[in-house]
């Protein structure tokens, strides 16, 4: 195998099974980790096969999307997109303006999706360039970049709207008269695309539609991997100086990267709220960037690496756990809070890990680099 | 200044997804239909209240209602026209009458109130048609307390 | 530092073009809105003496707590976003002090002793871990920080703790959410030698608390060890090569910056008058982070003067904007003008290349 950055040749050595094993279990602690708590869990929370099952289906038709819309940041090098969150709220306010303007059902779903793409592309081309002159910091850039963003929002939801910005109906309009109300009812599309084409199998309902359409980013996401602005991504992603060298606009591919995934966390956002049927105008986003984040790192994905298979495998098992916590919590402890808490807990706990993980491995290949290649030069002057 | 097929495409697209969003306003605009039976004085015309009225709405979620006199039913449907399909009674014990009419709502309405007797008769839409003006409910004027506090555990 | 500023021929011109480029403009911003707010405050019908006492208390709240980024920040080891762990610490202390029966305003030394080894031990492998991960500290910061806290979440349900004043009454066990420190350490350091005339009232013995820790930090940076952490942070080969030890400096360093969390949470719960808990540390380590940068410090440098200022702003905008703008255009706007212009100051010094003014 040879290293890219410094040619070195290391020669081959026979990988005992034991090592495979070992090899694969530390490369996947954490689906492993969360596999083994869900199988304490979900005995304990005494639900059954089946509740489980319509829940979790459920979960993955509403939060694939956003889940999907990681992907692409990640493969250009830029870790793990916080800034998803500025998708989200583009497409909350879509969805506000949409519903004051009585439009339904799909029809209002797509009007909500074309209102936040101009949005988003102005959140994500700003989280892009801000995201670029804080190179090597991106993740938490992104992450301050939220708060930042959600500012902005609660300037324009809670003071703007119904002032500057017309806001045709006074009932979504808080008693003081201006700024939208704490929930917004989404009645009038509640489910519309998952009710499109709904099938029932033993009792659990599957919303077909919202999964064709998920199906379909996969297959967009897979198509883009292909292209040559996705292996230009891919390329920035490995290496930006080299990138750089073979004449790639490096800037442009990373904020296009952000703003790509900043459409696709819009749309994502916009299919989770029509399942829900309502809207919690100033907390809906808060979260949901850090629920998807981690989801997608229980699959098994890693700040510089994601695949399709992470984003479900993820899904399903971090909202295996969400589910069944607070109910272990009670069997186990007396206590439901405790679960509740706990679910909490292990989110950011694997975040933690993965974060820590990531960066252990990059200071031990840029150490492993520097030795071949201090290796190499000595075989060079030893040859001289 | 020579346009390349860059642009071309990118107006296409910024051309094609601004039809899409006319289309989905016009499509999907929602309107509540509101049906009365009840007689109605306008111009020095009176039109009587019939017996009884079975109603449906062709594409709204409600099912068939029937309505007295004096009474008024809800439909919610999807677009700009409606086509109503009812069997009035003249009065009690009489014949059935079936007839299916259609209806172009306003687009800038939210409910409209069609009045079944006037327009039974065959009146033109100022006659029969009127907007549902709602009242915002003043009752409920506690203060309502944002909550923007970011770190409440919510379900997902 | 001084980076190039075209002379215009006039000497004094020039003197504040690089004033105002090395003070930066978003803390140009923010001094100058605070300056405003405090002109309009007479004219709004906000009593002057009133919103600067207020200030200065909450000034006095929180001081120690953007304090605490300094050690880190002098160590290159980046902006605490771990604050929450120190706090924890000093939650503990707070807590088990009252448990164990200390009362008046001599509980709040007992805490602070109390809270000592938790915050070294928590320091300890805080530290530990920030070593293995050189160079992506601030984003692993806050993740743990965030995972200590929701873990403490299940701790303060199920720790041993029995005193009445701290446990539900009906339950009997797990920490209520919010503790009342009246008759215990509320004003301990707040009420010694305060001075109080008309609409003025300052807390002399926070002041002073303060300024002991903090000259305290001043002088420990002037020590060998001290400069050796502000070589390690600025310059990391001219310190290895001057043979310092760099991770245990660093280590030494997260073990200050907790303990003073530590000790800062104490301080602002004795002006507060509560002991939160809970979620409640989770977002406090933005506040301080934003304070500091607000006060001139940038990811790797920081000096006590930067604490000062920063914390005074900060406060003041958070204490006067309400006030002000309530009585001006009858719009609460507060809070978010708080959370954009701290969130935005805490962009702006990451997007910059290690700087430093003041």
């Amino acid at each position: 195998m040879k290293n890219r950055k410094t040619g070195y040749e290391a020669p081959l050595e026979k990988i005992s099974p034991a090592r495979k094993v070992l090899g694969f279990a530390r490369d996947n602690t954490v689906p492993l980790m969360f596999i083994l708590i869900c199988a304490i869990c979900i005995p304990l929370s005494g639900f059954s096969v089946n509740y489980l099952l319509a829940e979790i289906v459920t979960r993955i038709s509403r939060n694939s999307f956003l889940i999907l819309s990681l992907l692409i940041p990640i493969m250009a090098g830029m870790g793990l997109n916080f800034g998803m969150t500025l998708g989200a709220m583009a497409g909350e306010i879509g969805l506000i303006l949409v519903s004051d303007w009585q439009i339904w059902g799909i029809p209002g779903m797509v009007l909500a999706m074309i209102i936040s793409i101009p949005i988003s592309i102005g959140l994500g081309v700003l989280c892009g360039k801000i995201m670029n002159m804080a190179k090597g910091r991106e993740m938490i850039t992104g992450y301050i970049m939220n708060y930042f963003i959600n500012g902005i929002y609660q300037l324009i939801v809670l003071y703007a709207m119904g002032v500057v910005i017309p806001i045709i109906h006074s009932s979504i309009i808080l008693p003081r008269g201006y700024g939208i109300r704490n929930t917004v009812s989404l009645l009038a599309m509640r489910q519309s695309l998952d009710n499109l084409i709904a099938i029932r199998i033993n009792g659990v309902k599957i919303p077909v539609m919202t999964f064709v359409v998920i199906a379909l980013l996969c297959l967009f996401i897979v198509w883009f991997r292909k292209t040559k602005l996705g292996q230009d991504m891919r390329a920035v992603g490995q290496d930006m100086e080299v990138a750089r060298a073979a004449g790639i606009n490096v800037e442009r591919t990373r904020i296009i990267s952000i703003v790509i995934s900043t459409v696709l966390a819009g749309f994502g956002m916009i299919i989770y709220l029509q399942n829900m049927g309502n809207l919690s105008t100033y907390t809906a986003h808060s979260q949901i960037g850090m629920f998807c984040i981690a989801a997608l790192l229980v699959g098994g994905a890693s700040v510089d690496r994601a695949t399709i298979g992470n984003v479900f495998l993820g899904v399903t098992l971090f909202h295996l756990m969400f589910i069944v916590a607070p109910s272990a919590g009670t069997a186990l402890m007396g206590d439901s809070m405790i679960g509740e808490y706990f679910r909490v807990f292990v989110s950011y706990a694997v975040i933690t890990l993965a974060l820590i993980m990531y960066e252990t491995k990059k200071r031990k290949a840029s150490s492993k680099a520097a030795r071949e290649l201090a290796l190499a030069q000595k075989l060079e002057e030893e040859n001289k | 200044m020579k346009i390349s097929r860059t642009t071309w495409f990118r107006i296409a697209a910024v051309a094609f997804i601004l039809l899409l969003a006319g289309l989905m306003m016009i499509i999907g605009r929602g309107h509540t239909i509101y049906l009365d039976d009840k007689t109605l004085e306008k111009d020095g015309k009176t039109w009587q209240a019939l017996y009884r009225i079975d109603a449906s709405v062709a594409g709204s979620t409600q099912e068939p209602q029937t309505l007295y006199a004096r009474e008024r039913v809800l439909f919610t449907v999807m677009g700009q026209k409606a086509t109503l399909h009812l069997q009035y009674m003249e009065a009690k014990g009489g014949d059935k009458v079936p007839v299916d009419v259609s209806i172009r709502i306003p687009y800038g309405m939210d409910g409209v109130i069609v009045n079944l007797p006037a327009l039974l008769a065959g009146e033109s839409q100022d006659v029969f048609l009127s907007e549902f003006i709602t009242v915002p409910d003043v009752g409920d004027t506690s203060a309502e307390v944002v909550v923007t506090d970011e770190f409440a555990v919510t379900d997902i | 530092m001084s980076e190039l500023v075209r002379s215009s021929g006039n000497p004094l011109m020039d003197k504040i073009r690089v004033f105002a480029k090395s003070f930066g403009l978003p803390r140009l911003i923010i001094a100058g809105f605070l300056l405003l707010l405090f002109i309009m405050a007479p004219f709004v019908g906000a009593n002057f003496f009133t919103q600067l006492s207020n200030t200065i208390n909450r000034f006095s709240w929180n001081a120690v707590l953007v304090l605490s980024m300094v050690p880190m920040i002098h160590s290159g080891c980046g902006l605490n976003f771990g604050l929450p762990l120190g706090i924890i610490a000093g939650l503990l202390g707070g807590t088990i002090a009252i448990e164990l029966g200390a009362v008046g305003a001599g509980s709040f030394w007992v805490a602070v002793l109390l809270a000592t080894p938790f915050a070294v031990v928590f320091g300890m492998v805080y530290g530990f871990l920030l070593n293995k991960i050189k160079g992506g500290e601030m984003m692993i910061a806050t993740y743990v920080g965030f995972s200590a806290v929701s873990l403490m979440c299940i701790m303060w349900l199920l720790l041993p703790y029995h005193s009445p004043n701290m446990v539900w009454g009906y339950a009997g066990t797990g920490l209520r959410t919010t503790i009342s420190l009246e008759g215990y350490y509320l004003k301990a350091l707040a009420g010694f030698l305060a001075i109080n005339i008309g609409h003025l009232s300052i807390p002399v013995g926070s002041l002073l608390f303060f300024a002991l820790l903090a000259f305290a930090m001043w002088a420990f940076l002037h020590t060998k060890t001290g400069t050796a952490m502000t070589a390690v942070g600025s310059n990391p080969e001219f310190a290895k090569a001057a043979g310092i030890n760099i991770d245990k400096v660093r280590l030494l360093s997260v073990i200050m910056s907790t303990w003073l969390g530590a000790v800062g949470i104490l301080v602002y719960e004795q002006g507060f008058g509560f002991i939160q808990l809970y979620m409640a540390p989770f977002n406090m380590a933005l506040p301080a982070v934003s304070a500091i940068l607000i006060g001139g410090a940038s990811v790797n440098k920081a000096s006590i003067m930067n604490v000062i200022i920063g914390t005074f702003l900060f406060q003041g905008i958070v204490t006067m904007t309400p006030t002000v703008m309530n009585s001006m255009i009858h719009m609460d706007m507060s809070e978010v003008i708080r959370v954009i212009a701290s969130n935005g100051m805490i962009i702006y010094a990451l997007t910059r290349k290690s700087e430093v003014s003041r």
